[in-house]
């Protein structure tokens, strides 16, 4: 299959201190990857570089095509690329209404406004517990809702590739597996694809197609979720299970 | 009794100026962290481009939305010109840019104008209504009033209702999370300081009829209190802004009634130190979380 995203020799850090090393990899159309490693591994440096936050030092990020270099990070939506932050970037100071609005500013044209309102209906119809609270504020939300709320507000955008880091941080067994379940439904309902970034190895391999293991912001291992899942050594050396 | 309702009238009326000002201040602090010293010259500047605009045409009105078109664009050019490389400086880089950016306006006004004090008419007649011996308000103070409280409400409604005011809200609060939504923030950034111009140049408008008049530091002082208001409203609230500026304007009015004009300038400070000492960071801002 033709890859969605691909990625070669990518190199990044800050400043001076260089935090990615020639990292490649590929990611198909309604597959989940799941980006793991230690802390300082790189995920999160790994994603700000595919958005754009960072500039790439070296390599290639192509989407369908596209080159992903040249976009500015505010035209990144328009090629359906989503990223939800670490932290999840809600804005607390606006309402739950006015955070899913901000999903679907970047559409223009006569039915612009539409396809947001109905793409807003659609998550509130996924996520129920943030219909009743559309005029609560961003800092009235649970952990939960937040992440609920991050999650729905880059579906408004009707993305084709998910960026999401670390969904689970700070979130109640339940409430996340909630959030890892939704993610493989997405997956196989609208054929998004998902790069995600995640501490809990065993949650995310559970609902991976692909995972890919950095350490110190080289890529050690990628494959099939389940062999890096079987893979005795791997799991000891890298993946702490 | 009589002698409190017409200095409440007056309050309110310089007080709407001083909420303008201080709004304008808001405006650009909120979303980038800047005090823009040179609001006061900046209102100012579109005063001299209205007096010059009535004299061409003979219209005060054409000079009236010459200035407030003129706060608009000269709100813009300065962020674009001299703010937008400053805006990760530190805070003391771009307080040396606004007092720069003062000097500057101040002396080209000079240049251009001369220093002399210039007589500007009011867009209505001064004289006050009485009731019995009392004198309340002018139609000047209806107008100023009612134009301050207009504009307010349509920033609200601009900033509330419309997907600019979404953009621009979010760009304030977090801009990262803005530009990964596809919102330009430099764009909005320079909208916010264009209506910041704007709304200095209605506040330079009303202000200088009154017995000001127009010479190339006539906002200064009145740039001290609108920064007085926005300091006693928390500098982040808009909402603050208005209501620390109406604050400011009845102190100075009641102190100046009851007290004496020789002490109004100093009304400002006490009323300043008051609310400081009260609530550290000003009557509508939020408390510092704290660690526990």
């Amino acid at each position: 299959m033709t890859a969605l995203l691909d990625v070669e020799n990518l190199c990044a850090g800050y400043g001076r201190v260089a935090v990615l090393h020639e990292v490649t990899l590929q990611l198909e159309p309604a597959k989940i990857t799941a980006v793991l490693g230690a802390n300082g591994a790189g995920k999160t440096t790994l994603l700000r570089t595919l958005s754009g936050l960072l500039t790439p030092t070296a390599g290639s990020i192509r989407l369908g095509g596209a080159d992903l270099r040249k976009v500015p990070v505010e035209r990144l939506v328009t090629h359906g690329v989503a990223h939800v932050p670490e932290g999840r970037g809600v804005i607390e100071e606006l309402t739950v209404d006015d955070n899913l609005r901000l999903g679907g500013l970047w559409r223009r044209g006569s039915g612009a406004a539409r396809e947001t309102t109905k793409a807003i209906d659609e998550v509130y119809g996924i996520f129920e517990p943030l219909a009743r609270r559309r005029r609560n504020h961003g800092h009235q939300l649970s952990g939960g809702e937040r992440q609920m709320l991050a999650l729905g507000r880059a579906l408004v955008a009707r993305p084709s590739l998910l960026l999401l880091d670390e969904p689970s941080l700070g979130l109640a067994p339940l409430v996340a597996a909630q959030i890892m379940a939704l993610l493989r439904t997405l997956r196989d309902t609208t054929g998004l694809a998902v790069l995600l970034v995640e501490q809990n190895v065993r949650s995310a391999l559970a609902i991976a197609d692909h995972g890919v293991v950095l350490a110190l912001g080289k890529v050690v291992a990628s494959g099939p979720a389940a062999e890096l899942q079987a893979d005795e050594n791997l799991r000891h050396a890298y993946l702490g299970f | 009794m009589s002698r409190f309702l017409f200095l409440t009238f007056n309050g309110l009326s310089f007080g709407a100026v001083y909420a303008a000002v201080a709004l304008a201040l808001v405006l650009i602090w909120r979303t980038t962290r800047v005090l823009n010293f040179a609001q006061g010259a900046m209102a100012t500047a579109t005063a001299y481009v209205a007096i010059s605009v009535t004299q061409a045409t003979h219209s005060y009105w054409l000079g009236f939305a010459a200035a407030l078109a003129a706060g608009l664009v000269l709100g813009a050019i300065v962020q674009l010109t001299a703010f937008r490389k400053a805006e990760h400086a530190s805070p003391l880089n771009t307080i040396v840019i606004g007092v720069g950016l003062l000097i500057l306006i101040e002396a080209i006004a000079g240049m251009m104008y001369g220093a002399a004090n210039r007589d500007f008419p009011p867009a209505f007649s001064t004289k006050t209504y009485a009731v019995g011996n009392t004198a309340l308000f002018s139609n000047q103070n209806i107008f100023t009033v009612c134009s301050v409280l207009g504009l307010m409400l349509a920033l609200a409604a601009l900033l509330t209702w419309t997907p600019s005011g979404l953009r621009m809200r979010a760009a304030a609060f977090a801009p990262e999370v803005a530009r990964l939504l596809g919102v330009r923030v430099g764009r909005m950034l320079t909208l916010g300081w264009a209506l910041a111009g704007l709304v200095g140049a209605l506040a330079g408008m009303l202000v200088i009829p009154t017995g000001l008049g127009l010479y190339p530091q006539a906002m200064d002082g009145v740039f001290v209190l609108g920064f007085v208001g926005a300091v006693v409203g928390g500098l982040e609230s808009p909402v603050g802004a208005v209501v620390g500026g109406v604050m400011t304007g009845l102190a100075l009015s009641y102190a100046s009634g009851y007290v004496g004009s020789d002490i109004t300038q100093l009304a400002a400070l006490v009323l300043l130190v008051v609310v400081l000492l009260a609530r550290p960071s000003g009557l509508f801002s939020k408390p510092p979380a704290r660690r526990v």
